[in-house]
């Protein structure tokens, strides 16, 4: 279900109107999970059994886990629960990737084909299979107690406003909020009551119209303006190739950050905490500074799960620190989607990365020298962070490689080549009037950090103008196909 | 709460109402509502037009040079191109009284598979579901508007608003090509574009069978359809002949069997009763690098082969019946 649907508009109104009027705790845990199922199952029909099977897995092996006193059995255990979940994940996601590249491979040798299998991807595979995930390990490292009841732990995994594209939960943050909390010491053991309060609705409808107005009025009008560029970028100018990159990019941050906008103002009007995922990645001054504010959820996961892991050792050479975020952001790379241009779009970023690690661990000082805290030296480091990560972008976005091969080659080396500008620019006005206007606002909202908080306090009268203005133009500008998200594909 | 949600429900209700004001004065008619539109109105000489009519295929002929060519041996003769986008013998039947009262001396109608399954693909869930799928059953409970071609577009209304009242303003959408002898299509810059054959050979087989696929209970509805108008021309003598839609070699070679067999079949049904030829030709350019898709001709230079051809027809039919 797209939560820019009226479908989604109709679920979500007799969501809050069933938990406002019955306000039984029980019934509220047992209806917010049936209606996530709901949610998972309008989408993903028989494919539901997949979480259903991931959940019940994991909810008892993570109680043997944490009930055994044997660290082999743990780790047994432990590794049923990885590969139940990954072997899920790897046959949904690149079974027929494999193939492909296995008969590319073998097609010299003269072996026959194999034929691909028909796999239908569930939407949202990659996201919740991480979520159950981390709450296992996190039972393992003893970081985490166990869930207290499958009630529970069912409503962490398929709770529905971050179910299909994240931001990923951790058990260790959203568990405890279903419990009641009367004192800071003490934990109830009885269930917390799903309240809708005013200031949460007010907050919560603010970041969902942010949300709809970053996805419906930005990324999906910009979307035309990039497609038609990378529908076959051969032959055009570079010119072109960067202004299609840039626009990618905004798409793809006011796709993405858009949805987790309207996940985090659902679940906060219901009463749920979830930590946002985007912290205005295009004002980073280093990839891995991105990488700490885009998609942070992700971010934070492969750094736990995987990245610490590899380093930790008695001697943490920076052989060691490099090749592990290699492999760290290789897998962030392959884990967006089964093909050659995710892994290079994971292997530029660990290039980056790894490249910027190994510089700073020799030049420790460098960072402290004055010329680097210098203005003109930050605005160089953002323009030059974003150069690269625009660059990366690319291969995000074109699959062929011929095609992503010319453009980078087009976006690297400019060829100062300006034939067709003015009609270009013409022929695309809206698309590269929204890219400007995109850019000002950002600078704007970079500037005033606090711009939720603002519109959030304005005196009702003027929150309701806000409102009607920003939904005006979400509906002035509505595609009456309306375009997936992105990031469901993942 | 209750202000706070008061005010959610007032900011809706504005919103809504401002849009739906905008789309009762400010709408602009779709493209299948041609009947009303004034090329119909035109005072003419009666049997001096010849018109082309089906859907995107047929949009990709260069009307401009097939009219020249046809007044180098009929100067009174004046060609129209009045195919639109997706357009199926359900839609086209709406206009049909319109094009009949023109009195045209031939017309050439273009089909190709998805014509007569209704754009079946979009309007149906391809998934091959094991349980019930909650979207249908909604949609059918409600009645939801399924055409997707034919459905309310904001954003369309407000590009064309700002486009007729703001000339050269920053909203306005990229021009695109008109033909005067085209006057229900144009051409938007992709279909210029001429994929190679490396391009067009990648393409998933499911998305090919599910393009054609001939749905019994569609195609029966679109076929009725073509009998009315079939029956229209046939009382009207109006002359018509079909064009069975060109499409690439890649595309072609993956159409089930059995949808073939349920098109061709129909087709030469409606063959035998009403008596009208059939050009074929859906695998005459199968191979040439000409195509903006597996199923579009591009409008290029190179392409004009497709519409040259399209011209030789219409003479060898107006030969007959000058």
């Amino acid at each position: 279900m797209l939560f820019n649907t009226i479908d989604f508009i109709i679920f979500f109104v007799l969501i809050l109107t069933t938990i406002i009027i019955y306000k039984n705790r029980n019934f509220q845990y047992f209806f917010l999970i049936i209606a996530s199922y709901v949610f998972f199952y309008y989408s993903n029909n028989f494919l539901i059994t997949l979480i259903i099977f991931s959940t019940i897995l994991d909810f008892y092996i993570a109680k043997k886990i944490y009930e055994s006193r044997d660290i082999t059995y743990k780790k047994k255990l432990l590794a049923i629960s990885i590969v139940g979940n990954l072997g899920l994940l790897a046959f949904f996601k690149y079974t027929n990737f494999a193939i492909s590249q296995f008969n590319n491979l073998f097609e010299i040798f003269g072996f026959e084909k194999i034929q691909f299998l028909e796999i239908i991807l569930p939407i949202g595979i990659s996201f919740y299979t991480f979520q159950i995930l981390s709450y296992t390990i996190d039972v393992y490292r003893g970081n985490l107690s166990p869930s207290k009841s499958f009630k529970e732990f069912a409503l962490f995994v398929v709770f529905f406003p971050q179910l299909v594209a994240g931001p990923i939960l951790r058990a260790s943050h959203f568990l405890p909020q279903l419990r009641e909390k009367f004192s800071p010491n003490w934990k109830s053991t009885e269930l917390k009551r799903a309240l809708v309060k005013n200031s949460n609705l007010k907050i919560g409808i603010t970041l969902m119209a942010f949300g709809f107005f970053k996805k419906m009025f930005f990324a999906d009008n910009i979307a035309p303006f990039v497609d038609q560029i990378f529908q076959n970028p051969i032959g055009h100018e570079s010119y072109v190739i960067i202004l299609g990159a840039i626009g990618f990019g905004i798409q793809l941050y006011c796709d993405f950050s858009g949805y987790s906008d309207i996940a985090i103002g659902i679940a906060l009007i219901l009463g749920f905490q979830i930590p946002k995922n985007f912290n205005f990645p295009f004002f980073a001054n280093s990839p891995a500074e991105f990488w700490r504010r885009w998609h942070i959820s992700l971010s934070n996961w492969v750094r736990d799960y995987v990245f610490f892991p590899l380093v930790i050792s008695k001697k943490n050479s920076i052989f060691r620190i490099v090749s592990s975020i290699f492999v760290t952001m290789f897998l962030i790379g392959i884990w967006h989607g089964a093909g050659i241009n995710f892994i290079i779009y994971g292997l530029i970023h660990g290039i980056y990365v790894g490249t910027e690690t190994f510089f700073k661990s020799k030049f420790p000082s460098l960072k402290n020298k004055a010329l680097f805290k210098s203005l003109p030296v930050k605005i160089f480091s953002i323009l030059f962070t974003q150069y690269l990560i625009f660059l990366s972008f690319l291969s995000f976005r074109i699959q062929d490689l011929d095609h992503l091969t010319y453009s980078m080659n087009k976006f690297v080396f400019f060829d100062f080549n300006f034939n067709g500008f003015n009609e270009f620019l013409l022929d695309n006005k809206l698309g590269i009037f929204l890219i400007v206007l995109f850019i000002i606002i950002h600078i704007i909202a970079f500037k005033r950090k606090n711009i939720l908080e603002t519109i959030s306090n304005l005196k009702l009268r003027y929150w309701t103008i806000f409102l009607i203005s920003l939904m005006v133009l979400i509906l002035f500008f509505f595609d009456s196909n309306p375009r997936d998200f992105i990031y469901f594909r993942f | 709460m209750k202000r706070t949600a008061l005010s959610i429900i007032i900011a809706f209700s504005i919103s809504i109402s401002i849009l739906l004001l905008f789309d009762e004065y400010f709408s602009y008619p779709k493209v299948f509502d041609i009947e009303d539109d004034q090329f119909f109105s035109r005072q003419i000489e009666p049997q001096k037009e010849i018109y082309s009519i089906g859907g995107s295929g047929v949009v990709q002929l260069n009307s401009t040079l097939i009219d020249t060519k046809i007044k180098q041996k009929y100067p009174d003769y004046t060609f129209y191109n009045l195919a639109y986008n997706a357009d199926t013998p359900e839609l086209r039947y709406n206009s049909i009284d319109e094009v009949i009262s023109m009195k045209p001396k031939l017309v050439i109608y273009g089909l190709s598979y998805y014509d007569l399954n209704g754009f079946y693909f979009l309007n149906k869930s391809e998934e091959k579901n094991v349980l019930p799928d909650l979207r249908n059953i909604i949609e059918d409970t409600i009645s939801l508007e399924k055409n997707q071609f034919d459905q309310f577009n904001p954003k369309e209304n407000t590009l064309n608003f700002i486009k007729n009242n703001f000339e050269n303003s920053i909203f306005e959408p990229s021009d695109k090509l008109t033909l005067f002898n085209s006057p229900f299509s144009n051409f938007s810059n992709e279909q210029f574009l001429i994929k190679s054959n490396q391009d067009l050979k990648n393409i998933n087989p499911e998305i090919v069978s599910s393009h054609v696929k001939q749905d019994v209970l569609e195609q029966k509805k679109q076929i009725n359809y073509l009998k009315k108008i079939l029956k229209s021309f046939n009382e009207q003598n109006i002359k018509i002949i079909f064009l069975i839609l060109p499409i690439h070699d890649t595309y072609n070679n993956l159409i089930p069997d059995l949808d073939k067999k349920l098109f061709y079949t129909e087709l030469k049904s409606l063959e035998k009763n009403f008596q009208f030829k059939i050009y074929d030709l859906s695998e005459r350019y199968s191979d040439l690098e000409i195509w903006q898709d597996h199923v579009h001709i591009a409008y290029d230079k190179n392409s004009m082969i497709y519409s040259n051809d399209v011209f030789d027809i219409i003479i060898l039919e107006l030969d007959d019946v000058i």
